[in-house]
């Protein structure tokens, strides 16, 4: 029995390993006020985790493709906010505290063949 | 997660390492940190080359001259009695001198006029932000009510009815003519020529080192190490354009009434830049601190503790000769301006 529960523990480690490479698969940190890196382009369907790997809150703001815009609340050290990527274009991200803080590109990639090619991001932090 | 509070005592022992590095440029000779540590410090405020212009709104002579006469309109307020120069003063460091300003009636309102100064690089505009750009900014004060309470259908008409503006418009933005958009382009892009000159400071970041004395290069570095003054005062223009709860005793919510459910934005205001701050008395959003040792003094420990309190605000424990010397410091980045001449504005046709 022992070496198939050593299997059973190693199935469980490969899948806890596979999830949890797919959730922080896209990472940006907030190191000093900055996001980084600051450019950064996924696929529609992709989650991006932005990690508060600073030492003062923050508070990740977006404005997707279509104009909608959503506050993802406040961050303290340690913590992260998932944005969520499900349109095609150029998605805006800010700090809405640190307004230096904004991702200078974020862009949004059809999931397959089709590639759309689109300008760097205009960002900004009005409330 | 990780309260505020706990994270800032986690910070505690910051000021403390910080004493034990001030300790070294304490004496009455400026000996400063090592000289690698002072140049990276130093590094940090070096000045851009140019000054930036949206691509959607690039810089042209025409649209600086035109935003300059419209600067200094009274014409843009509703009674013809206050032009944008009223609360952005050139002569009072862009701003107005008052605790806070004044609208076109002659009320008082409740946050102090901001200087216009090097705003071509700001990220968000007024208080709390709610401006993403310059051309955004421009006509908001025009039709506040309560500030210059002009209705934008009576200005373009005003504006229209004077020949010189006519063509000054058409020089600016040929076949656009005169809209809400067009006026705010032109007085966007002659804001964003309003820049400060070299200080003292610029002179001592290059290399000059008789160009500020030893107790304001010992308060520039109590400014960027135990002050923790450079946290938000940060870059050449001394401003993180980011918002923070300073701890003043105000019901003013600023950009927390605009961002809700976000604690440190309750109370919270965007950094002021310091380019010149010696002439801009009195100080904070509300006009409610006199005088900068007063400003040092209360981020030494005069603030008021409260959830939203900024992480970046905390007891400093300074002595006096370093609340001089910081002081001494922000006063080394005044620079001497070429004299802003008030234009002559076109008037209407007048008919005998």
């Amino acid at each position: 029995m022992k070496p198939v529960k050593h299997v059973a523990i190693a199935i469980v480690c490969a899948a806890a390993l596979m999830g949890g490479a797919r959730a922080v698969e896209t990472m940006v940190g907030q190191k000093g006020k900055i996001f980084t890196p600051d450019e950064i382009s996924r696929a529609k369907g992709e989650t991006l985790r932005i990690a508060n790997d600073d030492s003062i809150p923050h508070n990740v703001q977006f404005v997707s493709p279509s104009g909608d815009k959503k506050n993802l609340g406040l961050q303290m050290p340690g913590d992260h906010a998932d944005v969520a990527v499900d349109q095609i274009g150029d998605y805006q991200v800010v700090c809405g505290i640190h307004c230096q803080s904004a991702l200078n590109s974020f862009q949004v990639t059809a999931p397959k063949s089709f590639q759309l090619v689109s300008p760097i991001s205009f960002v900004f932090c009005a409330a | 997660m990780m309260a505020i509070h706990e994270m800032k005592k986690a910070r505690s022992w910051l000021p403390r390492l910080a004493l034990a590095g001030a300790a070294l440029f304490s004496s009455a000779v400026w000996a400063g940190p090592a000289e690698p540590d002072l140049a990276a410090m130093k590094g940090r405020y070096q000045r851009p080359a140019g000054v930036p212009f949206p691509r959607d709104n690039p810089f042209s002579e025409a649209k600086a001259e035109l935003g300059h006469k419209l600067f200094f309109d009274p014409r843009v307020s509703g009674p013809s009695t206050m032009s944008c120069a009223s609360c952005h003063n050139p002569a009072l460091s862009w701003g107005d001198g008052l605790p806070t300003a004044v609208g076109s009636a002659a009320n008082v309102l409740g946050r102090r006029s901001p200087t216009i100064l090097n705003l071509a690089w700001a990220d968000a505009l007024m208080w709390d932000g709610r401006a993403g750009s310059l051309e955004e900014q421009a006509t908001g004060p025009m039709q506040a009510p309560g500030e210059m309470n002009q209705t934008m259908p009576k200005l373009i008409s005003i504006l229209g009815g004077i020949p010189g503006y006519r063509a000054a418009f058409q020089s600016a933005f040929p076949g656009e003519g005169i809209t809400e958009k067009t006026i705010a382009k032109a007085v966007a892009t002659y804001e964003r020529t309003v820049v400060s000159g070299d200080a003292p400071f610029d002179k001592w970041i290059k290399g000059d080192e008789t160009a500020i004395d030893d107790a304001a290069k010992r308060g520039f570095v109590a400014f960027n190490t135990k002050g923790n003054c450079a946290a938000c005062h940060s870059g050449w223009r001394f401003t993180d354009d980011s918002f923070h709860d300073i701890g003043l005793p105000d019901a003013d919510l600023g950009r927390g009434k605009l961002v809700e459910g976000v604690e440190p934005l309750r109370y919270a205001f965007k950094t002021p830049g310091l380019r010149n701050i010696a002439l801009r008395a009195p100080y904070m959003h509300n006009g409610s601190v006199a005088t900068l040792p007063d400003v040092v003094r209360h981020y030494d420990g005069g603030f008021r503790k409260r959830p939203s309190l900024s992480a970046e605000v905390y007891k400093l424990n300074l002595s006096p000769k370093e609340v001089e010397e910081i002081v001494a410091f922000m006063k080394t980045l005044t620079s001497t301006d070429a004299t802003i001449a008030v234009p002559v504005l076109p008037r209407a046709e007048v008919t005998q």
